[in-house]
């Protein structure tokens, strides 16, 4: 136990400090929500049924799956850049529960721009903005971050052992902004390509968020979307684990890791 | 005949070694890929908004994808520092104007090809309607929309040398094009000093020239609308320009070279 929480808060508390001062991290977090709430808030606010928490929920959503995607691919990357992969892969504490620290501070660190998406709507715009459902929304904003940073531990294996998956993972910005129907709902899309967004976490978070948030989800539907939310989570760690299996034995056994 | 070889061999090595693509899976993730999916973003949300035409989203954020180039630029400008070759760079006796503005010269046709691929996909993936196009009038705003954010590229990249952040920057300047040139908001629905930047952003008047070209317009409409877009991108390449001599001379006055 000690092998996994101690490098967890540890890795966690370090990468929170890091990320304050990362100037790209920090347009994820404020400016990119920013230009995209005020741009989307201009784009939607002349439909009848106008809702500036959609736009305030959804535009934070952005700049958390950005910091998580960004996140998880250069968790273990910056590693290699530093020099450093070789030591952490060699140190006796859980790989896993590095990235999974260096995650979660993203995370906690991103929830930051869904409270300035709602300074945006409520300051700039002069709207009146009211989560509907604050309790369930709490949950539902839990457990969004949750599943949205096991896609992160996900993603961060994957990004080590294959340069060119890291590479794609770069543009899966607003391919998920899309498939997750953060800012508009999925029917406009193509009906073949509604499984793709069933099987994106960040589909199920931005359904319970937005959902909560304008008090349309309750009651079993509520309770069936966050049975979602935790399977997925459950599933990309369990996906997870062999690959950061797979990058422990490249580096102890086939000494290869630096060269992948 | 040396400051020709001098043109071409520079624009060209900036562009193969600084921009980071060795392959062409590189280049069609992260050069071409990125841009098209923030056009069907964009396209999807204002579709959803229906505040205007879903033509108006394509055309407009498929004029402004040029700023992938602007992107481009700046990094191979800002690069010289984090590749170790900026004291090379300023210890040589080559021409600086032939220096600076070869940096764009590639990037600029290449920035042809992602504006053609932004209509091909906007064409026949979501139905754009140019069949009552003036063409002649449409591959010159295609051609200025390259130029102009190529020099305004040019600008970032030497402005990345004093905020030591071209990736920061060129998504701030990204976020601005998508928000103020009129490609998503009318900009006659923006508060007036918002209005002011956005007639000194360099895309801006080509999205409005494209706009009556694609319905029909004569060219002569358009043109003096292109020729003032040209000259705001010229007038962010000059400046460009002389923000970097003016960074060069206090480096080389005060031995910063790296500080620079």
């Amino acid at each position: 136990m000690k092998r996994w929480v101690r490098p967890f808060f540890a890795t966690a508390r370090l990468w929170l400090r890091f990320m304050a001062t990362d100037r790209f991290m920090l347009f994820c977090v404020f400016f990119q929500p920013f230009f995209i709430a005020v741009t989307v808030m201009y784009m939607l606010r002349h439909q009848p049924s106008f809702d500036p928490v959609y736009v305030v929920v959804g535009s934070g959503l952005t700049g958390i799956w950005s910091v998580v995607l960004f996140d998880g691919t250069w968790a273990v990357q910056s590693e290699r850049g530093y020099g450093t992969l070789e030591l952490v892969v060699g140190s006796p504490a859980s790989m896993a529960a590095i990235v999974a620290g260096k995650l979660a501070a993203g995370v906690v660190f991103s929830l930051t721009s869904m409270a300035f998406c709602y300074g945006i709507g409520a300051w700039l715009f002069g709207y009146e903005i009211a989560v509907r459902e604050p309790a369930p929304f709490l949950v539902a904003l839990v457990l969004a971050i949750v599943s949205l940073g096991a896609m992160g531990v996900l993603l961060a294996p994957l990004a080590i052992l294959a340069r060119a998956i890291g590479r794609f993972f770069t543009i899966l910005e607003h391919p998920v902004y899309i498939f997750g129907g953060f800012l508009f709902p999925i029917l406009l899309l193509p009906g073949w390509l509604h499984p793709v967004s069933y099987a994106l976490p960040p589909y199920w978070a931005a359904v319970a968020l937005h959902g909560t948030s304008s008090g349309d989800l309750g009651g079993v539907e509520l309770l069936g979307v966050c049975a979602a939310l935790i399977g997925s989570s459950v599933a990309c760690i369990l996906l997870a684990l062999p690959f950061f299996r797979l990058v422990e034995r490249r580096a102890r056994v086939d000494g290869s890791l630096a060269l992948t | 005949m040396g400051t020709a070889r001098l043109f071409f061999v520079g624009s060209l090595f900036s562009y193969r070694a600084l921009f980071h693509w060795l392959n062409p899976s590189a280049y069609l993730f992260q050069k071409m890929g990125f841009p098209l999916v923030q056009l069907a973003f964009f396209a999807f949300v204002g579709r959803f908004g229906g505040a205007q035409p879903l033509d108006f989203y394509l055309l407009g954020n498929a004029m402004i994808v040029g700023f992938q180039a602007m992107f481009s630029i700046s990094s191979t400008i800002s690069d010289e520092r984090w590749q170790g070759t900026l004291p090379y760079l300023i210890g040589s006796p080559a021409n600086r104007v032939v220096l600076f503005f070869g940096r764009g010269s590639v990037h600029a046709l290449d920035a042809l090809v992602d504006l053609a691929a932004a209509f091909l996909f906007a064409i026949f993936l979501f139905g754009l309607d140019l069949s009552h196009a003036t063409w002649t009038g449409m591959l010159l705003a295609i051609l200025v929309a390259s130029l102009s954010s190529c020099a305004f590229g040019l600008f970032l990249g030497a402005a990345a040398y004093l905020v030591l952040d071209a990736a920061f920057l060129g998504n701030l300047a990204l976020f601005a094009i998508v928000l103020l040139t009129g490609a998503n908001v009318p900009l006659a629905e923006l508060p007036s000093w918002a209005q002011a930047i956005s007639w000194t952003l360099p895309l801006t008047r080509t999205v409005a020239a494209a706009r009556g070209f694609a319905a029909g317009g004569p060219l002569l409409d358009g043109l003096p609308l292109l020729a003032a877009d040209l000259g705001v991108g010229l007038a962010w390449g000059l400046a460009g320009f002389a923000l970097f001599r003016w960074l060069e001379t206090q480096a080389r006055r005060r031995g910063t070279l790296e500080g620079f």
